[in-house]
């Protein structure tokens, strides 16, 4: 046996090109691999990072004082951080809090809970750029730009004047002012990055626990304390669940003020299913192409070693050895190629992946959370990865080996690839160039199409998952969320606002601020086509049940309506019911949304009478209709209730229930000068907006932004991928070609003997390579255009990434007849070169 | 007679000074059309490589190789190719037929290669008078010795050459059937008045020839 692995070793390094075409494969495979692993479990714990928000188990909100004192000495609990948000700041349209926190207790070792926050060495209540906590009642700290919005300079010691409203036991207070100090400084949020509108962002400010004194009296001081209970590692998601609220149960905290980190506890407790089967799913992909490509690479270099197996026969070597040599073989490359591809695929996504994280942060956490360097290596998952590509290379092997195996002594002299069966062929009775290719192909049938469909397979699921992937686009997600318009105008509104009405929806509603003039407004300017409006009105639900949390408060609700022609939307929304506009609009039938969840909860089956009292701005209109139909929420228009636009109509309602005005352009965004008049009203209604507090602009160009991101985070990590395996499968082709070119070297001179010029020999070569080229193709663009169709249809069924229209992969189908153009192109030049060395008496004298 | 090949001092080296080989060393010889010339030598003398030099295989050190007067040694690689497959047909040792192809196919390659349509009746002649014509979609694989050799032979005829250069024809082969192919060679070559130049170590052969050129270190001796 010593002897047979001697021959392996110097036949990798006598086939020198080969091996390491081969090794290469079984590199990037295992590369793969690991890297869906690696980075699968980066994003998972910066996932967890970023939901948990904190690894706390359970927020209880409103305490008192003497609560908070039984969690400080309660048994059970690990660590106790709370926040009193003191006060919401009232500055325009800023969106900001004063809060107290503190870090109460924390039991853990302090190597647990260095593992947890490596970077948090000061209270793990804020970040600080610089400074610390406040202490004094008239200090602050918060972000930089959340002073500079305020007007003052975000520095240490510098002055800063906050107008807000109390947060006490009833609700916000009046508006009142102070003046602080400011003594910390935590990163800012940068919005110009971002590409949103400042209000979306929210602010917290720290102040100290003298200032929450003085403003709110001691029993209107409520806490809300984050708390960890002992043992997570030793307990259950369920029994978690049990402990907490037995807790919440000692104290006295009611549900609603009880907030469980579900996600957090699901996260930590539960492995993660879905994200399992999606890595599962992925990795087996890579597996089972790796596979294929890597049988087809070895199955074409057996079949062209047969003659020197036959001659290794016919000195006596046994099959046992001969399939001994072959897996020999295998095993050293993999020796090499897995460990190399494993730690590839380790390195690279530890380098990469914090950075692609960070960028897509940037855009998803407004917060400005940062996330610590996600944990992403699993020895067990490494080991499990190395051991899965020694086995695909080992079953990718068995079958070559096994006709390494049974090839006969015989073929040491009269040799003939396979189909040594074959006696005779029909042949042309005219021979050419082109069909000297196809003999050639035809001569060894099963190479042919072993590679064929290793590189057909490999290009029809990139063609397939493109299908989906194209279907993904930001132009829709931005399109659904602005209903197909450039621009959105909004109503700024709380639905309820028990300090100050006016802030109430209905309220908002009686300034017609989305009304005619609004509307004739926009429809003057210059290049709009039109403007569409959608809006709902609030109404009280009569005899609600009982604690329920379907409605806003628990009995109020948002009612919509639709027209005649709007009838199909609801198409397979429905749930129960089949409803008709007329009976509906003459017996003012409702249609209760929100199917299944809201059907069973409501209290109102079909056929049974509601009573909704509508708020009318200061009016209230009593109304009476009938459970016709119930509904999932899809294309219909907003609303838990739906009624016709008839019966709205009837309610003669008074103010304007417009919530939102969608703004559509004139002519294509392919015309020119279509950007600037965009621009152009773009500026003119942000100018109409910003004469109104209570407006808002969403634009066309911003959704597409934020949409761009999210688009971007599916789609490129798959496109890597499948770039990979096709860039792989072309090792399938190349390695075909290649043996194909070396083992007839004799055979390639006789051809030019008889005068075969030059030219027509590389012709005839990279015909070769042309016919897989296109054949992949061929089976790419039917085969792989099907599956994507498939794929499409089940992303859309199923709600990915909100696909609904299909868009069929024109640059990825682009890219790919490109990337074979420069692979033919490459091919014939290597060709060319490989004819050229070798002179043509050495070719024929090759052969005695 | 005409003189349809001639040689010009004619040297072929490998290698450099110190292992310098002077496998063909200023050869000047004349074959006439219709000729039956036989090339004799010891092994390493030098004779495949004059045949190479002469079919257009291989450029010369120096030289000229005239065809039909045209110093052939000056073409390019293009030209030589389509001076292989209009004016020169080969058989070699090891029979070289092309394995993916049938019968027939092998034989009307080089003709396919000059873009031109081969002559059916003319190719069905040549398998009939080589006697395989029962044997046109077979492949190679399946052919004995002497039969792949008729078929190389065949090969060489299809294309009408002017002249059939063949290196050890019969070499592979036991003496009945290289009797057998050599015959056929020297009729068929007759037949169609081609000029037939054959190496071999054979002493019956070189005798039945017109004229015998003897070969040593690279030189012809007379
Ligand atoms: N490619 C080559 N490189 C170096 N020497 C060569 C090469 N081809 C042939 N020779 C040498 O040229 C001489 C003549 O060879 P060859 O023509 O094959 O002889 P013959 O056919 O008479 O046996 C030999 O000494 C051989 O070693
Ligand atoms: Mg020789």
């Amino acid at each position: 046996m010593r002897m047979i692995s001697l021959l392996a070793k110097s036949r990798l390094r006598h086939y020198r090109s080969r091996t390491a075409l081969t090794m290469s494969a079984v590199f990037l495979a295992s590369l793969m691999l690991q890297g869906i692993f690696v980075s699968a479990l980066g994003v998972l714990d910066a996932n967890k990072q970023m939901i948990q928000e904190g690894d706390w188990h359970v927020r209880l909100s409103g305490l008192t004082w003497e609560q908070m004192e039984m969690l400080r000495g309660h048994l059970e609990v690990e660590t106790l951080t709370f926040t009193v948000t003191a006060g919401e700041v009232e500055y325009g349209r800023l969106n900001g809090y004063l809060t107290w926190s503190e870090n109460v207790r924390d039991d853990r070792t302090d190597s647990v809970r260095a593992a947890d926050a490596p970077d948090s060495e000061d209270t793990g209540v804020s970040s600080f750029v610089e400074g610390r906590l406040p202490r004094t009642a008239d200090e602050i700290s918060g972000p930089a730009d959340f002073f500079e919005r305020l007007g003052a300079e975000a520095e240490i010691g510098a002055q800063v004047t906050v107008p807000f409203r109390a947060n006490g036991a009833d609700g916000l207070g009046r508006i009142q002012e102070r003046t602080f100090t400011i003594c910390g400084l935590e990163p800012s949020i940068d919005v110009e990055e971002l590409g949103i509108a400042e209000t979306r962002v929210a602010y917290g400010a720290e102040v100290s626990e003298a200032f929450v004194r003085e403003i709110l009296p001691e029993q209107e001081i409520l806490y809300t304390a984050s708390v960890r209970l002992c043992g997570e590692e030793e307990s259950g998601y369920e029994e978690m669940v049990e402990r907490i609220k037995a807790l919440a149960e000692t104290l006295g905290v009611s549900k609603d003020d009880m907030f469980i980190n579900e996600s957090y506890l699901y996260m930590t407790l539960t492995p993660p299913m879905d994200a399992i089967m999606v890595v599962a799913f992925l990795a087996l992909l890579v597996v089972v192409f790796s596979m294929m490509i890597i049988y087809s690479i070895y199955y074409v270099n057996i079949i062209s070693d047969i003659q020197e197996i036959g001659r290794l026969k016919m000195l006596g070597a046994s099959d046992r050895q001969i399939r001994v040599l072959f897996l020999r073989e295998g095993s050293f490359t993999s020796l090499i190629a897995v460990p190399a591809g494993i730690l590839a695929g380790t390195l690279i996504p530890c380098f990469a992946l914090p950075s692609i994280l960070d960028w897509v942060m940037q855009y998803n956490v407004i917060s400005g959370a940062e996330l610590d360097r996600p944990d992403m290596f699993s020895a067990p998952l490494t080991l499990f990865a190395a051991a899965v590509m020694f086995l695909a290379v080992f079953l990718a092997l068995r079958k070559p080996v096994r006709i390494a195996a049974e090839v006969s002594p015989v073929t040491a002299v009269r040799f003939e690839e396979t189909g040594g069966t074959k006696k005779n062929r029909r042949g042309f009775s005219q021979m050419s160039t082109g069909r000297l290719c196809l003999a050639n192909l035809s001569r060894s049938r099963r190479r042919t199409l072993v590679t064929l469909m290793a590189m057909g397979l490999s290009f029809s699921l990139f063609m397939g998952m493109a299908g989906v992937l194209s279907s993904i686009t930001p132009q829709d997600m931005a399109d659904r969320k602005l209903n197909g318009a450039q621009f959105r105008i909004a109503l700024d509104y709380e639905i309820v606002d028990r300090v100050y009405p006016e802030n109430s929806l209905n309220h908002v509603q009686m300034q017609r601020l989305l009304g005619k003039d609004t509307v004739s407004q926009i429809e003057a300017m210059d290049g709009v086509e039109q403007v569409r409006k959608i809006g709902f009105m609030l109404a009280r639900v009569e005899d609600a049940p009982e604690g329920n949390d379907l409605y806003y408060d628990g009995d109020t609700a948002r009612v919509g309506w639709f027209r005649k022609d709007q009838m199909e939307l609801f198409g397979e929304d429905l749930y129960l019911g089949d409803p008709d506009y007329d009976k509906m609009a003459a017996e003012n039938g409702v249609i209760l949304m929100g199917g299944e969840y809201m059907y069973q909860r409501a209290e109102l089956p079909i056929g049974s009478t509601v009573h909704l009292t509508f708020y009318d701005g200061n009016r209230e209109i009593p109304f009476t209709g009938k459970i016709m139909a119930c509904a999932d929420y899809g294309d219909a228009p907003d609303g838990q209730f739906l009624i016709t636009e008839d019966t709205f109509r009837r309610l003669n309602v008074e103010t304007d229930p417009t919530t939102s005005l969608f703004v559509d352009l004139k002519g294509s965004k392919l015309e020119p000068g279509y950007e600037r008049r965009y621009e152009e009203i773009k500026e003119k209604l942000s100018a109409l907006v910003g004469q109104q507090e209570r407006l808002y602009l969403v634009s066309l160009d911003e959704e597409l932004y934020i949409s761009d991101m999210s688009v971007a985070v599916i789609r490129y990590p798959c496109y890597a991928l499948l770039a990979l395996i096709v860039f792989i499968s072309l090792f399938s082709m190349i390695n075909t070609m290649a043996v194909s070119i070396t083992a007839r070297k004799r055979e390639l001179g006789m051809l030019q003997a008889v005068g075969l010029s030059q030219r027509q020999l590389v012709r005839m070569l990279s015909g070769e390579g042309i016919f897989y080229a296109v054949g992949a193709l061929a089976i790419a663009f039917t085969v792989g255009n099907g599956l994507g169709l498939r794929l499409f249809r089940w992303a859309e069924e199923n709600g990915f990434m909100s696909v609904s229209a299909y868009h069929y992969p024109f640059a990825e189908t682009a890219a790919l007849c490109a990337v074979m153009l420069v692979i033919q192109l490459v091919i014939v030049l290597v060709v060319k070169k490989n004819v050229k060395k070798e002179s043509l008496t050495d070719r024929i004298r090759s052969g005695e | 007679m005409d003189t349809i090949l001639e040689t010009k001092d004619l040297c072929r080296y490998y290698g450099a000074d110190p292992q310098l080989v002077k496998a063909v060393d200023h050869v000047s010889i004349r074959i006439e059309q219709g000729e039956f010339v036989t090339v004799v030598g010891k092994s390493g003398s030098g004779k495949s490589t004059l045949l190479h030099l002469l079919g257009g295989l291989d450029y010369p050190t120096s030289g000229e190789i005239l065809m039909e007067g045209r110093n052939i040694a000056a073409y390019g690689r293009e030209e030589m190719a389509a001076y292989r497959r209009r004016k020169i047909g080969f058989v070699f040792q090891a029979y070289n037929l092309i394995p993916s192809l049938n019968v027939w196919e092998n034989v009307v390659l080089p003709i396919g290669l000059d873009g031109r349509k081969a002559d059916e009746a003319y190719v069905e002649e040549i398998l009939c008078a080589i006697g395989m014509e029962k044997k046109k979609r077979s492949l190679p694989n399946t052919l004995s010795g002497g039969q792949q050799q008729r078929c190389a032979i065949a090969r060489a005829l299809a294309a009408k050459p002017a002249i059939i250069l063949a290196d050890e024809p019969t070499g592979n082969l036991d003496s009945r059937t290289g009797d057998e192919v050599m015959s056929l060679l020297k009729t068929t070559a007759k037949k169609y008045g081609q000029t037939l130049v054959v190496i071999t170590h054979n002493e019956e052969i070189a005798q039945t020839a017109d004229r015998t050129l003897t070969i040593e270190d690279g030189k012809v001796v007379v």
